[in-house]
């Protein structure tokens, strides 16, 4: 691993921690003025679980490429 | 057909959902073609990644091209979220009482503002241009009496439809009115003990004239349910009676 890559990785977390609180907000206000029966719980499930899937592969794909 | 539950604060049990209104999805469309516009740089990365695997490794980016091509996912999503918040959280309730706008601007803005239905002068429907005569939307102008903002409901679908309901509604509500005031105008006086009606107002209040006019100082006193001391009682009657006899004959009192 090279500086670069260092510097790259931690700006990833700081991203990926704005990312997180963004879509906190976001998911409670669905979550908190959706009606019950609406598009607003599919809406969070779908969301969590894509975004979730999108940074579990990053991490793992970054994970691979460092100790290998 | 009404819709249950509590859709908004302040509504009461009662209270009847007739309408529960968003956006056209047209509205999203923009939203949903950022995301897809943003999903074909990352395929086409993707693509290049697995078809080219050597030249990624050899040259030593797949971590920055993981981290990028992550990062705009991301992005996408995020973007699709608030786009998502923005179109799915205003709402236009419309029951058998108020008119209600649920205005959700970004996360941290969120208005509410109702309108009775007494206060609704005059409903208009407008389909303006190619894609809203297409696809079946426009705005709900919803005139208010004084001095009070006018409505709109943006971008709704069906719109001609939604101003139909709203006059009607505002007419039935209207005619309760009317109905109730009739009903309080028109209603007997009940006794006490909940029997059958024995006088209308206008009854009362005549019977009840005569009786003053009619009675003396004495009776009115009892009448009133007043115990007055006996001392005072003898007093009483015998000022009322040098009152009565002096104003019978037309002279002034000396108080």
């Amino acid at each position: 691993m090279t500086s670069g890559d260092n510097i790259i990785i931690i700006l990833y977390l700081i991203s990926l921690i704005g990312f997180i609180i963004f879509s906190i907000a976001g998911v409670y206000h669905l979550w908190r003025f959706g009606y019950s029966g609406d598009l607003s719980k599919p809406a969070i499930i779908i969301y969590t679980l894509a975004s979730t899937a999108v940074v579990l592969l990053s991490l793992f794909l970054i994970s691979i490429r460092i100790f290998s | 057909m009404t819709i249950k539950g509590k859709l908004f604060p302040g509504q009461t049990n009662e209270e009847k959902v007739f309408l529960l209104i968003r956006k056209h999805w047209f509205n999203y469309l923009i939203f949903l073609l950022v995301g897809i516009l943003g999903a074909i740089p990352v395929a086409a990365a993707v693509y290049f990644w697995l078809a080219f695997p050597s030249i990624v490794a050899d040259n030593s980016i797949d971590i920055y091209l993981i981290v990028i091509l992550t990062v705009f996912v991301l992005g996408i999503f995020a973007a699709l979220l608030y786009g998502f918040v923005d179109y799915y959280l205003d709402v236009y309730i419309v029951t058998d009482r108020r008119v209600v706008d649920i205005s959700q601007n970004g996360f941290f803005k969120r208005e509410i503002s109702e309108l009775h239905l007494h206060q609704v002068q005059d409903v208009n429907a407008r389909v303006d241009g190619f894609f809203e005569t297409l696809f079946h939307f426009g705005d709900v102008y919803i005139q208010t009496a004084g001095e009070r903002e006018n409505f709109v409901f943006k971008s709704v679908p069906q719109p001609y439809a939604i101003a139909r309901q709203i006059i009607d509604l505002n007419e039935s509500h209207l005619e309760e009115d009317e109905d109730a005031d009739k009903k309080v105008e028109t209603k007997p006086l009940n006794n006490k003990l909940g029997e059958k009606p024995i006088l209308s107002f206008d009854k009362l209040e005549s019977a009840a004239k005569s009786l003053l006019e009619k009675s003396s100082f004495a009776e009115r006193v009892k009448n009133a349910g007043i115990v007055v001391n006996p001392e005072i009682k003898s007093k009483v009657d015998k000022d009322n009676k040098e009152y009565e006899g002096t104003l019978t004959e037309g002279k002034e009192i000396d108080l």
